[in-house]
């Protein structure tokens, strides 16, 4: 038997675990199909979610919902005050997995606001925040919750950050932006953007600041939505500036505060690779999953799959992939909460974890035979649904850059 | 051996590149997207002589002379390069049409107007490619049962063609589309979608003997003969579709620019490609000269499968490398690569499952 997900886990893992795989199983999994074929947002499972810490401003309430303020009770029970701080990023691990086990589209639709809360969250004034939860607030025209964009990435800008080229410029009490962003989650729909944009090209990385922009202020505008290969429920989406003036003080931290530039965001991702880490491996646990149980029903000349080495040693390879990924993630993000140098360690976990999601899919793909490529079985979905894995948050070949680079200490090229 | 096209492959390879160009490659995406096919194209391809080339001229069609499974690899190369679901619209009745050589004058006559009925395009499908239909004597000819899941083009095939398991050994026989008691559900499909799909039930179809078009012995040799030539243009197209993702991504990379230089220029991207060369080389080479065995006559069965298996094998590797290349933009629909991916996993389980017959294989070893 393979070692259940909940090995070695505290009971405050334990329990966000718990809470997170009834969520995934009750109310994801019954919508991940309709969703991915109607490339839709799930809106109502977005509202039901809040109570389950998805709130679309959960970072910035300081309420992190239930599933996170039951694992921090319990932690701190069992360790004391210091466990709010040691164990989130391993919740977040564990409870990534669950969620991705559920559906990696809907998981991505859920965490897409927080991905602009964050920044307000980290670098904004209190002014900033309680601004960006005001345009949070109620509802939207469509009548939908609210929800929020960050935007970072450019048509030019790829694994490359520092070619940013949407502009801001300075005029009077105000910046005008230009220029373009692409591969935006909730970039469409969104109430409210953080946009990342250069205001002094000198100062290369450091002169990129953040901007909250509220939906209809005039020069922004919402482009086309992109039909994915997988991820479908999650809304990718270009968005425009032009000529769009922003008020100085809704510059994230600031007008003044000059430090306060995109450097922060780098630091942030050797916290968020292993819980997308995390992803790939539910994504590839669902699939392992679901191939062990069809490999046992199912029977050809007369004896189950199973029972032909050929397929049960796929079978063990699957499993050995998933445990080792899962180790990896879990360990860089003890790293992570313990605040030891994880670099390498993040980037290895997310590499990692987004070849074995592609291995196990792939494999599962080809033991089901002429059904893999129907909608008879989810696991031509886990397949599209995967492949984002080795290419978001940093490429495989921007991982193996780093973790060469950390090793070695030399650019190699 | 001579590895040179003659003048007939030469001008059938270039005309047949044009059509995947100019007619197959600019309706792909959309015809993929909206799961339908665009009837007009049929004209288009029967303008090039599809599929009635592979129907003797004696019975209405274009053939004089003998059939070339080479050159059909090599046109199959080329469609699959346009777009490998529309191919298989087009010739999935090839493997049909010719193994009805073997059928009695009556059959010949019967079957071959039902392939040069233009009153709609003829597809087909083999069935029975894994395991066998059951076939029950019936006066002079049979009852036949049994199911096989996810056939391409099922719904509208006109023909279907399969093996079964008889008291006196496998017979390889004909059931049209249409016959009583062919209940056909259908799939929705994720690849070749311009095909329809659906499962087959055969609830004991009654076939006459001029369906029969071999029994015992003389079963087997044509069934494995039919497999291999489906089989070699099946690995052709994913030649064909390996050729596509790896030109699109080889493309790219020379015009992406990232850290100031094309991503072309950075090791581990042209590994990447390079890999794809190189496979997607050998295993073009290897279905040909498997089709120029097949057209001398040889046995092929197993050297066949494994060739299927291993262009299968490297076309999935080719087309997930070649999204990787593209990054965010081989995940999108705006680029033909993301379609390719999909593309990629229906050859090997088409005609026969590469999986279960390496079961089988190495079991009876």
């Amino acid at each position: 038997m393979m070692t259940d997900p909940a090995h070695q886990l505290s009971d405050a893992e334990q329990s966000a675990r718990q809470m997170l795989h009834w969520f995934a199983e009750n109310e994801m999994r019954p919508v991940a199909d309709k969703h991915d074929r109607e490339e839709t947002m799930p809106w109502e499972l977005m509202e039901k979610a809040t109570t389950f810490g998805f709130g679309q401003t959960a970072v910035l309430e300081g309420s992190r919902g239930q599933a996170q303020e039951k694992a921090e009770e319990a932690a701190e029970a069992e360790k004391g005050s210091k466990g709010r701080e040691r164990f989130s990023t391993r919740i977040s691990v564990v409870g990534s997995e669950e969620l991705a086990w559920g559906c990696a589209g809907l998981t991505l639709a859920l965490a897409g606001s927080g991905l602009a809360a964050t920044p307000v969250a980290q670098m904004g004034t209190e002014e900033q925040k309680q601004f960006f939860k005001e345009c949070m607030a109620g509802k939207d025209e469509e009548g939908h919750i609210r929800i929020a964009a960050m935007a970072l990435s450019e048509p030019p800008t790829g694994s490359d950050i520092s070619a940013l080229a949407t502009t801001a410029r300075k005029d009077g009490d105000y910046y005008v932006l230009n220029g373009s962003k692409q591969w935006i989650t909730n970039g469409k729909s969104a109430s409210v953007y953080v946009v990342w944009a250069q205001t002094n090209k000198e100062l290369g990385r450091a002169g990129v600041r953040g901007f909250i922009i509220k939906r209809g202020t005039p020069g922004l505008i919402p482009g086309k939505k992109e039909v994915k290969l997988g991820i479908r429920a999650s809304e990718t989406a270009q968005v425009h500036f032009e000529d769009c003036r922003v008020h100085k003080d809704l510059m994230l931290g600031g007008d003044t505060a000059a430090k306060q530039g995109l450097k922060g965001t780098k630091a942030m991702l050797d916290t968020t690779r292993p819980i997308v880490g995390a992803q790939a491996i539910g994504i590839a646990r669902a699939a392992y999953e679901y191939i062990l149980d069809y490999a046992k029903e199912t029977t050809y000349r007369g004896k189950p799959l199973i029972a032909y080495q050929h397929i049960a040693f796929a079978i063990a390879e699957m499993a050995m992939q998933i445990e080792a990924s899962r180790s990896l993630v879990r360990e860089a993000a003890r790293m992570s909460d313990l605040g030891i140098e994880n670099i390498a360690l993040a980037s290895m976990s997310k590499a990692h974890a987004a070849k074995t999601a592609e291995y196990v899919t792939s494999t599962a793909l080809s033991i089901l035979g002429d059904e893999g490529w129907t909608r008879k079985h989810p696991v031509e979905k886990w397949y599209r649904d995967q492949k984002i894995y080795d290419i978001f948050e940093g490429t495989g070949q921007i991982q193996r850059r780093i973790i060469a680079r950390s090793l070695t200490g030399v650019n190699a090229e | 051996m001579d590895f040179e096209f003659n003048d007939v492959q030469r001008q059938t390879v270039e005309m047949m590149r044009r059509f995947a160009d100019n007619e197959l490659r600019p309706v792909a995406h959309e015809l993929d997207l909206a799961r339908r096919m665009d009837e007009g194209l049929f004209d288009k391809a029967r303008e090039l002589g599809l599929p009635l080339d592979a129907v003797p001229a004696a019975h209405g069609g274009y053939l004089e002379g003998t059939f070339s499974r080479l050159d059909r690899v090599l046109r199959n190369e080329v469609l699959g390069w346009g777009c490998a679901g529309l191919t298989h619209q087009f010739e999935s009745i090839v493997p049909i049409a010719l193994a009805l050589a073997k059928a009695s004058e009556d059959g010949q006559k019967r079957w071959f107007a039902e392939i040069t009925d233009e009153s709609s395009y003829p597809r087909g499908a083999l069935l029975g490619a894994d395991d066998p239909f059951e076939a029950d004597a019936e006066g002079d000819g049979f009852r036949i049962s049994g199911e096989q899941p996810a056939v391409l083009l099922a719904p509208s095939a006109r023909l279907f063609l399969l093996s079964a398991r008889g008291p006196a050994g496998l017979i390889v026989a004909i059931v049209p589309g249409g016959a009583d008691n062919v209940i056909i559900t259908p799939v929705d499909n994720m690849a070749w979608r311009a095909c329809d799909c659906g499962d087959v039930r055969l609830d004991d179809v009654t076939v006459g003997s001029d369906a029969v078009l071999a029994r015992g012995d003389d079963a087997v040799r044509l069934w494995n003969e039919v497999l291999s030539g489906a089989r070699l243009t099946a690995a052709a197209r994913s030649v064909g579709i390996a050729d596509a993702a790896l030109a699109f991504a080889r493309e790219y990379a020379g015009e992406r620019v990232q850290f100031g230089r094309p991503i072309l220029k950075f090791q581990a991207v042209a590994e990447m490609l390079e890999g794809s060369r190189r496979a997607v080389e050998a295993s073009r080479h290897q279905v040909r000269e498997l089709a120029w065995r097949l057209d001398r006559g040889e046995n092929v069965t197993d050297e066949v499968r494994r060739a299927k298996s291993q262009a299968a094998a490297m076309c999935i590797r080719a087309t997930i490398d070649a999204v990787q290349v593209l990054g965010g933009y081989g995940f999108v629909s705006d680029y033909p690569v993301e379609k390719y991916y999909r593309d990629a996993r229906v050859v090997q389980s088409l005609y026969g499952h590469d999986m279960l017959q390496l079961l089988l294989k190495t079991q009876a070893a």
